[in-house]
């Protein structure tokens, strides 16, 4: 930021945030909690500026899209694959949503 | 004459046949499974090589590694075993194919719950692993080469989508090769540490262990409880916390001792449920671990437990810091061995012992009104420790912690909203009266007021008026999952924003901190290690 300025109104909002908002390096390389994705593009829960605003929105209009066999977030989603019930009744993510299950080991 | 001939080939051919057998398992690397009741188990499909079984004897994993490796069995393979077999073989691998002490520590943050932004010095398991899971997942197994190997084509075969999520990696195929490379020299099957752990393993003596911890948003915690090994690896446990407020709660659960070291206990705090993820130390004189909350693992107690009956040893001192001039404060000291010959270093007088036993001494103390900034060494009869009680002079600046923070939405389906417990901690300067340098004090939490401010990521996208409520204690509760009609495009609750704490500091006039909270959706999948 030392050589650019805002010249727009959420330029100048960030320009005002100073410097204490956490740094998300560069694609790939660390992730913002250990438990997310570092896959940026898109993130599951954390975009590449450290933000929401680049993720889908809402999240279930591609949640089933990015989840199913070829999943795209397999650490943070079930693949219908090695998960097939978790979205069992739920045929469509946008009005079924509550129906989504939690996948974690149960006996 | 021909039958004789024809017999005597077929006994020579199956005898070299056995050596060849003999040979390649005489020479492989690989922890031979001794139980039979675990050969029984996964002997149908696993090939048995005189102890050596295929996949199984060329891995270690920690307890929650094993249930992962279980419950993908049940899930994608048909492996049908009751939760009792379950455990037993989840027993039995910890202790025989577990992970030492030395080798789970750097990594218990991930089994502990504790959301942490890791280093990782490796650009390559970077892009191979950690673009899906925590690097400390990678860092629990221990593997030989050729397993590496199978693991990373298991992966290939059952998530293809892994080709196209290193779309951006030039050569697959090499970096691959590099990735299996390291994680082969990093963690190898046999390793110095595990050798010693399956020589001499930790002793966990039975008996009164003492408390000590923090939790967020109630404070320093001491305490006491009793451990009961009711029959092998198995413990009761009851006792009592105290916070430093002056706070009782009784606690009581089960435990299992994996692995001589690993304890996972269930159990109640005050009547409401807990669970416990601690490590022994292989001397076997301390735990370390978290007790939290249970389903809400971020609501978490960090906690060390040391054996009453060892030398003499300082846990804490509570509270940490007293302000110079301070008259008749009453500070706690916790630990084992102690004795009520107490003192807080120069400038601060115990006038009174208030109550002293070998595990808590409870003085009151005078602090002089030009006693100097900075940490003193406490002592308690014959126990010592340096860094654990200070005098300052004000209070200087507060912090938000934690920052940054993560919080999930849930709470109307299946998912469980992830909460964030904030404290506003407050800190002195220190002797040089210069904020964040490295003789600052901790002082500890300080009652805030509490607020949730727009950050500007985007333009009038009101998230401070979505992401969920703050209470007068800091504790932030996220908002329900799913789309919200109300917001631009049914964005759901998530958003990142400021958290904001203002505390009016006696004599050091309004300080007010900021930190920063993540607040996103819910995971659709927990793992026992994430």
């Amino acid at each position: 930021m030392k050589h650019l300025k805002g010249v727009n109104r959420k330029g100048k909002k960030i320009e005002k945030e100073k410097a204490d908002l956490p740094v998300v390096e560069a694609q790939g390389s660390i992730p913002f909690m250990h438990t997310c994705t570092s896959v940026f593009n898109p993130g599951y829960e954390v975009d590449w500026t450290g933000s929401t605003k680049q993720l889908c929105t809402p999240i279930e209009t591609d949640l089933f899209g990015t989840t199913d066999m070829y999943c795209w977030w397999p650490g943070q989603a079930p693949d219908t694959y090695n998960n097939p019930d978790w979205n069992a009744d739920c045929n469509r993510a946008m009005k079924d949503w509550m129906k989504l299950k939690v996948v974690k080991p149960e006996w | 004459m021909r039958k004789k001939t024809g017999s005597c080939f077929i006994i020579a051919l199956a005898c070299a046949l056995a050596a060849a057998w003999a040979g390649s398992a005489l020479g492989e690397t690989g922890i031979p499974v001794t139980s039979d009741k675990v050969l029984n188990m996964c002997t149908d499909c696993h090939k048995n090589n005189r102890g050596l079984v295929s996949r199984i004897s060329y891995i270690r994993q920690s307890p929650e590694g094993w249930e992962e490796t279980l419950w993908r069995h049940k899930r994608v393979r048909g492996l049908s075993i009751t939760k009792e077999e379950k455990e037993s073989l989840i027993r039995y691998f910890s202790t025989y194919q577990g992970l030492a002490p030395a080798e789970v520590a750097p990594y218990a943050y991930t089994l502990e719950k504790r959301d942490t932004k890791e280093k990782v010095d490796n650009q390559v398991i970077v892009d191979m692993c950690v673009r899906c899971h925590s690097y400390a997942k990678t860092a629990l197994q221990r593997r030989t080469p050729e397993e590496w190997t199978k693991l990373a084509n298991m992966h290939s075969g059952v998530l293809p989508m892994w080709l196209y999520q290193l779309q951006d990696v030039l050569d697959w195929d090499k970096e691959l090769a590099t990735c299996l490379a390291e994680l082969s020299k990093r963690f190898p099957l046999e390793t110095p540490e595990w050798k010693e752990w399956i020589s001499v393993r930790p002793k966990t003596v039975a008996g009164k262990w003492v408390v000590s911890g923090y939790q967020a948003g109630k404070g320093s915690y001491g305490g006491e409880i009793t451990l009961v090994n009711t029959s092998g690896d198995f413990y009761t446990y009851s006792g009592t916390v105290e916070f430093e407020n002056g706070e009782k709660q009784p606690i009581e659960g089960k435990a299992t001792l994996y692995g001589g070291y690993a304890w996972r206990a269930s159990g109640t705090l005050a009547g409401k449920p807990i669970r416990e993820v601690f490590h022994i130390s292989m001397d076997g004189s301390t735990f370390k671990g978290v007790r939290f909350d249970d389903p809400h693992f971020e609501l978490r107690g960090v906690e060390t437990r040391a054996f009453a009956g060892g030398g003499p040893r300082i846990l804490s001192v509570m509270p940490k810091a007293l302000k110079a001039g301070t008259k008749g404060a009453t500070v706690t000291i916790v630990g084992t061995g102690l004795s009520g010959q107490a003192s807080l270093g120069d400038g601060v007088t115990v006038k009174k012992v208030v109550s002293a036993s070998p595990t808590k001494v409870v003085v009151a103390v005078d602090v002089s009104d030009k006693a100097a900034t900075g940490y003193r060494n406490a002592k308690a009869g014959n126990a010592a420790a340096d860094g654990l009680f200070a005098v300052y002079k004000a209070i200087d600046y507060i912090k938000v912690v934690p920052s940054p923070a993560m919080s999930r939405t849930g709470g109307l389906g299946y998912a469980v909203k992830q909460l964030v417990q904030f404290d506003a901690m407050a800190f002195s300067s220190g002797a040089d009266d210069i904020p964040a340098t490295a003789d600052d004090i901790e002082i500890g939490r300080v009652p805030a007021a509490w607020g949730i401010r727009e950050l500007a990521s985007s333009n009038d996208d009101h998230d401070a008026e979505f992401v969920g409520t703050i209470d007068r204690n800091g504790l932030f509760t996220p908002g329900n999952e799913g789309p919200n009609p109300k917001r631009f495009m049914q964005e759901n609750n998530m958003g990142d924003v400021w958290i904001t704490a203002n505390y009016a500091a006696p004599g050091s006039g309004k300080l007010s901190a900021r930190g920063y909270l993540l607040a996103t959706i819910p995971l659709y999948i927990q793992r026992p290690v994430q």
